[in-house]
């Protein structure tokens, strides 16, 4: 309602009810959004409390194995998991993604520019799953007769940064290319360099909208599926190495949840909602100055 | 005016419906084994649409709660995927179907033939190397399937191993992705539902399926009784039964539920 009367000047000059049916539309739209979220989370907190209520939950839960026929429900191996393939993914695949998105924004010619983008925006759509099967059958093959049985942490982050690579260039060069016109010329006319202009000036300027992309791009990478599972291994143990088999928490809904009851069903709805937490913990250690 | 008329036209639809269908509708409840509901739900399908008065509902809940939402006579039918222990009482099984499994290895393994013994200790982790056993020197991977799979379920039975006992090195959930690791490991070791192995072992695919104590896991050899890693899958029944659980039980043992039975990758009778 704040915003309707500081809205009020305005308003009396066009109001028209085209203009109220646009409004309407916007809020509802954000309700529908907040109110969707606020289900999921209740929804998962809600069947995640039957599990936290049982005496096996609070016995085994901040161990490593989890064997639900024994009611035992150690979910670290599987956080541990997520968290460093998600890692090890970016570390891959943030450099690049910067350099491609530096390179589409200032050294390319516009016309290649265009087709790059056009590409890379074909291969975001790439089924995702599809770049797991790649890993299976291609690369799985190759890397097992030298370090057998070789799924694990490297193919699955290496994976998983070729899942994320193109929708992350893609956005990182969104915001790097944003209103850079005036401060190109203006460093032109200055006779400063185009290399030391970037990276002196716009980058450092961009800092937070970069990171407001790698956060994204890690709140796809923990949601990332099934191209993970399919090259994981899904052994769930604390990886020693990189060609050591894991597991990640979505890993362990998708293979167990056609089949799970009772207990274990609830624990995989809480393994969902430590999911949930884990994006809402990195949300907030991005910082809330781009609010 | 034009919404109005939908709404008055939906109800009249949604009204005409609900009438003509409470008129004489008999309801079927089954409840019980999570690895039968499957094929439970698609021969149900082929029952309704014969029966058009008849309507199943499929619950999963595992075989014990099948089998104790029998003698409470909470369901018409359970499913139950073991065979009938003394202690179950009075309770009627009706065999539908069987299902088993087949151990796989990659192709470049030259071995062909495990006891239930060797079986027990590649599994257990006691055997790191196929040389041990006289095949090549290969470190061995054990594919297991994920917690709650059927097929886990029956190889925990058979070999009398605790989940926590099995040292596997890989995970996995479906056959085809089981099929596909095996074919990218040369030391890989796992098992499938012996209808996936047939078809795996046929073509030029990278698995072969391997003898169990001599037999080798075919549907023939499950048929004729030679090959013992497999389990029955029945229908229980309890007191005295609708005559369209009657109805339901002949028909999934008459040819055409049975062509169901072997279109679902389970073994028929």
């Amino acid at each position: 309602m704040k915003l309707g009367e500081s809205r009020q000047p305005e308003r009396k000059m066009r109001q028209n009810w085209r203009d109220r049916i646009f409004e309407f539309w916007i809020d509802l739209t954000r309700l529908l959004a907040c109110g969707g979220i606020l289900c999921i989370f209740v929804f998962l907190g809600k069947e995640a409390l039957v599990f936290l209520k049982a005496p096996e939950a609070s016995q085994s839960l901040f161990q490593l194995a989890w064997f639900p026929s024994e009611n035992r429900f150690g979910i670290m191996a599987m956080v541990v998991g997520s968290v460093l393939v998600v890692g090890l993914s970016l570390l891959q695949a943030w450099p690049i993604a910067r350099a491609s998105a530096i390179y589409l924004g200032f050294f390319s010619s516009p016309r290649t520019s265009v087709w790059l983008l056009g590409s890379l925006q074909l291969m975001a759509a790439i089924p995702s799953v599809v770049v797991g099967l790649f890993g299976l059958s291609f690369l799985l093959p190759i890397l097992a007769v030298y370090f057998p049985p070789a799924f694990g942490l490297l193919v699955a982050s290496f994976v998983l940064s070729f899942v994320l690579l193109p929708s992350l260039i893609i956005n990182v060069h969104a915001m790097l290319v944003i209103d850079t016109d005036p401060l190109l010329e203006v460093g032109k006319s200055l006779g400063i360099s185009t290399p030391s202009l970037i990276r002196k000036v716009i980058l450092p300027q961009r800092r937070r909208f970069l990171r407001r992309a790698l956060i994204l791009g890690a709140g796809r990478a923990f949601g990332e599926t099934l191209a993970v599972l399919l090259v994981a291994g899904n052994n769930i143990q604390l990886p020693k190495g990189l060609f050591e088999p894991f597991r990640t928490l979505n890993a362990t809904i998708a293979l167990e949840m056609s089949y799970a009851q009772g207990l274990h069903r609830s624990a995989l709805f809480f393994l969902g909602l430590c999911l949930l937490l884990l994006v809402c913990v990195l949300r907030f250690l991005a910082g809330r100055e781009n609010a | 005016m034009k919404i109005s008329l939908y709404i008055a036209g939906s109800l009249i639809l949604w009204g005409s419906l609900g009438s003509s269908a409470a008129a004489s509708l008999q309801k079927l409840t089954l409840s019980g084994s999570s690895t039968l509901a499957p094929l439970v739900s698609e021969i149900a399908k082929a029952y309704e649409k014969n029966n058009a008065n008849v309507q199943l509902d499929v619950q999963t809940g595992g075989s014990s709660k099948g089998l104790s939402d029998c003698r409470d006579g909470l369901n018409d039918l359970g499913m139950i995927s073991r065979p009938l222990k003394p202690e179950d009482g009075n309770v009627r099984a009706v065999p539908i179907a069987r299902d088993g499994i087949a151990f796989m290895l990659n192709k470049t393994n030259s071995l062909s033939s495990f006891t239930g013994e060797q079986v027990v200790r590649i599994f257990r982790g006691e055997i790191q190397n196929w040389k041990e056993l006289g095949g090549p020197d290969q470190k061995v991977v054990v594919v297991n399937k994920a917690e709650g799979r059927a097929a886990l379920e029956l190889f925990l039975q058979h070999f009398k191993l605790k989940p926590s006992d099995v040292k596997a090195s890989l995970i996995i959930g479906d056959e085809e992705q089981g099929l596909k690791t095996i074919a990218s490991n040369p030391g890989a070791i796992g098992y499938v539902a012996i209808s996936s192995a047939e078809l795996a072992s046929q073509g030029n695919s990278q698995v072969k399926s391997v003898a169990l104590d001599g037999a080798i896991p075919t549907t023939d050899a499950v048929l004729k009784g030679s090959y013992t890693l497999v389990r029955p899958l029945s229908l229980v029944q309890c007191g005295k039964a609708k005559p369209a659980a009657e109805g339901f039980i002949q028909f999934a043992s008459s040819p055409e539920g049975q062509k169901l039975v072997k279109s679902l990758n389970y073994i028929p009778l």
